[in-house]
């Protein structure tokens, strides 16, 4: 025991010059945080008073507005497809047409839509300016005209993007997942930001999580916190990624990711930069920093935007496993953008989105969970040693949660002044208890899967992970079926999420044994039961 | 306690405060906006019926002025049911019904922000007065005023509630005005361009007439010229059919620019207007590919067999876009493929056979 408390203390003595290093990150961060913060309180605000300066009346009567393609990659999307498609035919808007890639699917994807939509086949188209995987098919529906579906060898979620740019015929594609629920005014809502600016080449909307939502026929009709705890934190992550984050990055026009669930894109403009790329699992953003790089290096005038009223529904993971391995494709994917395009790092020449965002999603999000790493164990090892003061440890903590909590109930604050999707007062106590909960354990465990990604980064792991997809509004019976040996599996999280809780709780009890404030409670069970 | 401790002390009680400022914020805006839904709910349930009645009875409007107690939320409910019922209605109703929102008091709340200095409040005003026909005097006044101004969103307004008025000069220096700014879009100004037509078609005449001001006017940048052109020709303002065609005839300063002369023959082809055919003729030869390939495309339609040897030189142009064109111009035009091959050098033979594949693709997909 004291050979390990030695090494501990040896480890402690060779990070004690590089705590201020963990103090002055923290800082640094959670100011770069409250700076957004503020920005996209008053821009979002801004957004909302001028909503309805450009309403499309005349516009649809004309020929000369710009018509959109909605591609919807699909790979074995069998318990969701058919709803999807129907849902995403009746959406509001005068011209666009529906692009469906079967990317290879293994079940019944494909026979679903022939026999559903009653499809034949047709040409293939010759011209392919994008490449990709060899299309087998294409076909349409006599009873949607706007419908084509088009079967592909498997090449994954960009390689089938790229198909479907290639076999639109619109002026922007809008790329979704299979699974994405647009709401019927969706794409009227983003055409918004083409008239509010001229040279938009990409335009985001806000992505909310479905699961818990009341949905019929693939639309949402009552809006619900998710059931599970997960489903709760992730829903907290999405207001403040969505309502501060872009927000704040759209104000200061260094936009660097439009989700790949929920995208608008000038065709041209992605034609033109070679579409999506096929060898990173961060395709989405991957392909928005090189439309930055590439208009930045050409000095010709673009904007990518980002706006809040637009909403695409999605499922999100509500399994450990599901979500972490979620987690660490993204952080893989944001590691991969960032090493390909590192010459806008710090480089004037990319005006704010090479001194501001690029330094920010290179410093902050790449690197952010190795020094959060370090920081914990750092902290953990300080405790176990007791070699530090005990209040100032709470403190710390106390500081730090409660900066998360400010930051992510002021993107409640946000939704609340704006959109006000979450119903009941029931759901604002829960996201701002969640908000609470978030930095006990999961916030950790995150952290951990973030640094793991970033691990296997630099392995070389480019696997995309298997995503299970259980139908949003299924989650409830799916459970029921799973086997004893699945909700074992989670055990670990679990012991993560209550140990951080009883830990912050023992600290807590001792802040206050030590001023006096109750009785030594410890010290009573000791002498009571002889430990 | 050391230092340190006090200090982080001091910034966990604000940032707690702070925490609990904003939660209670949340709940009292939630608590706040539920009592104003209710109060615009119950509004509309009282409004709605005069409303109805006015409709289907007629009778005198200021009958209805009795309902309101000086309550913004009063007067937002009220012009959410008529813009609502608006939209729903045509013809005389629908003019009776925009009387509704001349009521004095309505009018003077947002005649009092259509003078605030606040942009917002203006924007707000703009807004309603985009509903209604617009015959006052000293609101029009104010919304040109607007026009100058640096905030677009507040330009745009104005222009669009100035789209209401009758008098076609007002609604053609609101066209103007957007027109000019730079940095607007090409969507914002299309939308604006499709209210700038009243809906008589009396009228297309005199618009037509200010439009030609408009598009000649030097400030305009040329891709929102050939956008208004194509809007023109779109629309139908068939008494600007020579106009353009003499434009196109001798292009001197603004006129000569790619965007605009493609856009001024693309109008030629959308107003079916035959006599141009020899104008277009001489544009097979500009320097620049979209003009070319909007002389290609129209010529294809409305050319004539002596055009079919120019294709065939075209197949060899510097730029592939006016190749592809061509080769479209030669199938639209009875050409099969050996046909569009002969002469075509080996090198380019490939790249035609593709261009030829893609054509029949689209056309069957079509």
């Amino acid at each position: 025991m004291n050979e390990i408390r030695a090494i501990l203390q040896e480890f402690v003595n060779f990070m004690e010059p590089t705590s201020w290093l963990f103090i002055g990150y923290f800082l640094f961060v959670n100011l770069t945080y409250i700076l957004l913060v503020i920005i996209s309180f008053f821009y979002i605000r801004q957004q909302q008073n001028y909503y309805q300066v450009f309403n499309l009346k005349g516009l649809f009567n004309s020929d000369l507005y710009r018509p959109v393609s909605i591609l919807s990659p699909a790979y074995n999307e069998q318990v969701n497809i058919i709803a999807s498609v129907e849902a995403l035919l009746q959406l509001h808007f005068s011209d666009f047409e529906v692009i469906v890639i079967n990317d290879g699917s293994t079940d019944n994807t494909l026979q679903l839509l022939i026999d559903h939509f009653e499809l034949y086949e047709i040409d293939t188209p010759s011209d392919l300016p994008i490449d990709h995987k060899p299309i087998k098919k294409v076909y349409r529906s006599p009873i949607y005209s706007e419908l084509k579906v088009v079967d592909k060898v498997n090449g994954r979620k960009a390689d089938a993007l790229n198909a479907g740019i290639n076999v639109s015929r619109k002026d922007l594609v809008c790329s979704i997942d299979a699974d994405s629920i647009l709401e019927p005014d969706v794409l009227v809502k983003l055409l918004k930001a083409f008239m509010e600016e001229e040279g938009v080449v990409a335009v985001g909307g806000i992505v909310r999580i479905a699961n818990g939502c009341k949905i019929e026929d693939n639309i949402v009709k009552k809006v619900d916190l998710p059931k599970s705890y997960l489903g709760k934190i992730q829903t907290v992550e999405y207001l403040r990624s969505f309502l501060f984050g872009r927000v704040g990055w759209d104000y200061l026009d260094s936009l660097l990711i439009i989700s790949g669930a929920f995208g608008v894109f000038d065709k041209k403009a992605v034609t033109e930069v070679g579409g999506y790329l096929h060898d990173t699992v961060g395709e989405d953003m991957e392909l928005v920093v090189r439309l930055h790089r590439h208009f930045k290096e050409k000095g010709e005038k673009y904007s990518v935007r980002f706006l809040p009223e637009p909403v695409c529904w999605t499922e999100v993971p509500e399994s450990w496993s599901v979500l972490g391995k979620q987690r660490n494709r993204w952080q893989r994917g944001l590691a991969d953008t960032m090493w390909r395009h590192k010459k806008m790092l710090l480089n004037p020449k990319y005006g704010r989105l090479g001194m501001l965002a690029m330094p920010y999603f290179f410093f902050i999000e790449m690197l952010g969970p190795v020094i959060e790493i370090f920081g914990f164990v750092y902290f953990l090892i300080v405790l176990f040693l007791a070699g530090f003061n005990s209040s100032f440890v709470l403190l710390f903590l106390t500081v730090s949660v409660f900066l998360g909590m400010v930051l992510s109930i002021t993107s409640v604050l946000c939704e609340e002044l704006s959109f006000r999707r979450y119903p009941t007062l029931g759901n604002i106590a829960y996201l701002t208890l969640y908000a609470f909960l978030e930095n006990i354990g999961y916030r950790q465990i995150h952290t951990w899967w973030r640094f793991k990604g970033l691990i296997d980064y630099l392995k070389g792991d480019k696997e995309w992970g298997k995503m299970v997809r259980l139908g949003i509004g299924n989650s409830q019976t799916q459970k029921q079926k799973n086997k004893i040996i699945d909700r074992i599996k989670p055990a670990g999280y679990w012991f993560v999420v209550f140990g951080t809780g009883l830990l912050v709780l023992l600290l807590v009890v001792h802040v206050l044994i030590d001023h006096s404030l109750i009785p030594d409670i410890f010290s009573i069970i000791s002498s009571k039961t002889g430990f | 306690m050391d230092i340190s401790i006090y200090l982080l002390l001091a910034i966990s009680v604000v940032l707690f405060s702070l925490t609990s400022l904003l939660f209670f914020s949340v709940i009292i805006i939630r608590f706040r906006h539920r009592r104003w839904t209710k109060k615009v709910k119950q509004y509309k349930k009282d409004l709605l019926p005069p409303v109805l009645e006015y409709l289907e009875e007629g009778g005198d409007i200021s009958n209805l002025e009795k309902y309101f107690h000086n309550d913004k939320s009063e007067y937002y409910a009220f012009v959410k049911i008529v813009t609502n019922l608006l939209s729903q209605l045509e013809g005389p109703d629908a003019d009776r019904l925009q009387e509704l929102l001349y009521l004095d008091p309505i009018f003077d709340h947002y005649y009092k922000l259509l003078n605030s200095r606040n942009d917002i409040d203006r924007v707000k005003a703009c807004i309603y007065f985009s509903h209604v026909r617009l015959v006052n005097y000293k609101v029009i006044k104010k919304l040109e005023e607007f026009l100058n101004s640096s905030n677009m969103m507040l330009v745009f307004s104005a222009a669009t509630a100035l789209m209401g008025s009758e008098d076609v000069k007002i609604r053609a220096e609101a066209l103007n005005s957007v027109a000019k700014m730079k940095g607007i879009s090409d969507m914002a100004l299309l939308e604006l361009f499709h209210k700038f037509h009243s809906g008589e078609d009396d009228q297309l005449e005199s618009e037509g007439e200010v439009l030609k001001e408009v598009i000649s006017n030097p400030s305009i940048t040329p891709e929102n010229r050939a956008l208004l052109i194509l809007g023109v020709a779109e629309r139908g303002y068939y008494n600007m059919v020579e106009f353009l065609l003499d434009k196109l005839k001798k292009p001197i300063e603004i006129w000569d620019n790619p965007d605009v002369l493609h856009a001024l023959i693309k109008a030629q082809g959308e107003f079916y207007n035959v006599s141009s055919v020899d104008t277009i003729r001489q544009y097979l030869t500009h320097e620049h590919p979209k003009v070319v390939i909007a002389a290609i495309e129209e010529l294809s339609d409305y050319g004539s067999e002596k055009d079919l040897t120019t294709y065939h030189t075209l197949l060899t142009h510097a730029d592939n876009e006016v190749r592809q064109a061509a080769v479209f111009a030669l199938i639209n035009n009875d050409q099969n493929e050996s046909q569009i091959l002969s002469g075509v050098p080996d090198d380019l033979k490939e790249e035609i056979r593709n261009i030829i594949l893609k054509f029949k693709t689209e056309k069957n997909d079509q």
